[in-house]
């Protein structure tokens, strides 16, 4: 995708609450519902990532999306597994896909952490939504792997001690 | 729109300006960094943590973004928000972007003199116009959105 249109990408169209966000199709392993996400351990829990989900033998950390982007609590109902990463995103519903040509860049007059959520703007047939940026879940990741890996240490400590 | 560099070239070259209603207070623009007032387009609106960014509209055929400056010049946000007073910004590398800025009445174009700003007045304010009965404060755009970006 270039700001030419001289290639096009498809685009996932999905919704948190009534707030409606783009990610490329390409970055998308798969949609599933809700079945089979657990909660983690109370203490490996951090404010983004609360859940994990086993899918194909692999363990996918799930971040909410809803309190990644600062938005009100959210009801989920889907989960967007994101290709060769091992992360899920909490999410409401997916609204549709669409191929798209041009990528916005984010104007200017943004300077917060969006410019780290996203990639820039897409103009959809029915309005305009953010692109959401793949990588932009890797820190809060890579927090949440450090939390569950002090987690589990400090379990296997105390089991230990009563060895 | 004039391909002048500075703020002080500026502020001799423009001969007019902008008059718009924010709250009870008028402000003013120099004519030459607006483009145009639009009726309020289709808000859209998306997560940020930038303040007093309301979203985005469409405005042939580019994507605005919508910036709320009522707080800061009248103390609380934007009510009527009648129309969007469409004003083009400078950016860094010397682009130009367009914004969007709520403002709660129609406009009027004056061509009176820009006076010098007096006394203790607020950075954003980069001159007065004497109109009868009113002294209306010409902002200096980038310095108001600056300001409430830092907010």
């Amino acid at each position: 995708m270039n700001r030419k249109g001289k290639s096009s990408e498809t685009i996932v169209v999905f919704r948190v609450a009534d707030t409606r966000f783009g990610i490329s199709a390409n970055a998308v392993e798969e949609i599933c519902g809700l079945d089979g996400v657990q909660l983690l351990p109370r203490e490996s829990r951090t404010r983004g990532v609360k859940h994990s989900l086993m899918r194909r033998e692999r363990e996918h950390l799930v971040v909410d999306s809803a309190s990644f982007f600062h938005m009100l609590p959210a009801r989920p109902e889907r989960v967007l597994l994101l290709r060769g990463s091992q992360i899920g995103l909490l999410i409401g519903g997916v609204d549709y896909m669409q191929e798209v040509s041009t990528l916005h860049r984010l104007p200017h007059a943004f300077q917060g952490d969006e410019r780290h959520w996203f990639l820039g703007l897409v103009r959809l047939f029915d309005g305009i939504v953010p692109l959401v940026d793949p990588d932009a879940f890797d820190d809060v990741i890579g927090i949440a792997k450090r939390h569950i890996a002090q987690a589990v240490l400090a379990d296997s400590e105390t089991a230990g001690a009563f060895a | 729109m004039s391909g002048f560099d500075t703020p002080e070239i500026r502020l001799e070259a423009a001969l007019s300006y902008v008059l718009f209603p924010i709250g009870s207070k008028r402000f003013a623009l120099p004519s030459d960094i607006v483009s145009e007032l639009a009726r309020p387009g289709r808000l859209q609106s998306f997560p940020h943590t930038t303040p007093h960014l309301a979203g985005v509209l469409l405005r042939r055929g580019q994507i605005v973004p919508v910036c709320d400056i009522a707080r800061i010049l009248s103390g609380c946000e934007s009510r009527q928000q009648r129309f969007h007073l469409i004003a083009e910004r400078k950016i860094e590398g010397g682009a130009r972007e367009w914004v969007a800025l709520p403002v709660d009445g129609e406009c009027e174009l004056s061509n009176v003199p820009i006076l010098p700003p007096t006394g203790k007045l607020p950075a954003y304010v980069q001159g007065l116009l004497s109109l009868p009965n009113e002294i209306v404060e010409v902002l200096d755009l980038e310095k108001v959105i600056t300001m409430e970006s830092k907010r």
